[in-house]
């Protein structure tokens, strides 16, 4: 088990779940959950394009690039073992707004003691909200942990822009 | 101190074994023939980690794709440099690959690939332009279907071998 996930779980589950050890349960939850906490990161961007053309790519990346499965191995002083990450994103569109939200199942992961009740499609990694401002804005807000998945937040927040014609890896942290 | 003969046949034989594992390599990588028409051109645009201490690297692989569904390893070809011509069967159907390894060097202590597959029929006489990138994080593969080697083609939809269906 990748120590540095160890880590970024640990944080995840500290800074966002709170003392209360809570893990949120749903997308509200998560939003709420990092406004209140300083381990968190909450970006606020406003992008020059269409709000449309910004859900259109949304659509066209989500599940090619976030529905994944990957087996990660990680070796420590010789030692190696291996745990399947799996990710399950959701895009919920109308025109008044887009929410892409993407959680992480791990459970098969040793090393891994669960603290709280888990959701079912696994720990929520980022929400992201696209709103319309005017017909050539859109505004992003995209929520998530203060460390790691540098690269997911990377690559969503390049999809809206315009600026990456990508996947994210997935088991690049 | 004289080593006895069984003692030098026994670093003979130590030093036989670590030059096969040498030249064998530590992956099981199986390579590819690569004997057929050359209807492929993998272009590899970017290979880059982004890290000091990861390594990228990438493979081409084909596999065959029965009527049940199986897959048939048939090798791979090492993506190291900027295009690479593959041949792949006319008339049936096949699986490619581009697979990007990320790490497993020396210095560091994950390792991980990131596969992106299709099935594809490859038709006579046409060709096929596979792009392929790994930037920093962010992978791109793209596949085009042309008529003659010059012409950009047309983008093909990438089809998850797991889309197969039996006949």
């Amino acid at each position: 088990m990748n120590k540095s996930i160890i880590l970024i779980l640990s944080v995840a589950i500290l800074g966002l779940g709170g003392c209360s050890m809570h893990h949120p349960q749903n997308a509200q939850e998560f939003r709420t959950a990092a406004v209140a906490s300083s381990m968190a990161s909450i970006e606020s961007i406003e992008v020059q394009r269409p709000y449309k053309k910004v859900v259109k790519t949304f659509k066209k990346y989500t599940d090619k690039c976030l529905a994944k499965a990957y087996e990660i191995t990680s070796c420590v002083n010789g030692a190696c073992s291996t745990s399947v990450q799996t990710y399950t994103p959701t895009l919920i569109s109308t025109r008044a707004g887009t929410e892409l939200h993407l959680q992480l199942d791990m459970s098969n992961a040793v090393n891994v003691s669960t603290v709280s009740e888990i959701p079912e499609k696994g720990m929520y990694v980022l929400v992201l909200d696209a709103v319309p401002v005017d017909k050539k804005t859109t505004r992003i807000e995209l929520y998530s942990g203060k460390w790691g998945y540098t690269t997911i937040k990377k690559a969503v927040k390049g999809w809206a822009t315009g600026e990456v014609k990508g996947c994210p890896d997935l088991t690049a942290t | 101190m004289k080593l006895k003969h069984s003692g030098w046949r026994l670093i003979r034989f130590g030093l036989v074994s670590i030059l096969a594992v040498v030249a064998v390599g530590c992956s099981s990588i199986k390579y590819y023939p690569n004997t057929l028409h050359k209807n492929v051109l993998v272009k590899v645009k970017k290979l880059d980690s982004g890290s000091m201490l990861n390594e990228a690297s990438a493979h081409f692989h084909v596999y065959d794709i029965d009527k049940q569904c199986n897959l048939v390893h048939l090798g791979a070809v090492k993506l190291d440099q900027p295009e690479v011509e593959v041949g792949i069967p006319v008339g049936k159907p096949v699986v490619i690959e581009v697979a990007f390894g990320i790490g497993g060097n020396t210095f560091s202590t994950t390792s991980s690939t990131i596969r992106v597959e299709t099935m594809l029929t490859a038709r006579k006489g046409y060709f096929y332009d596979v792009s392929a990138s790994y930037d920093d994080g962010i992978y791109d593969v793209e596949v085009f279907e042309k008529k003659s080697r010059k012409s950009r083609g047309q983008a093909i939809e990438l089809v998850p071998s797991n889309a197969c269906k039996t006949k």
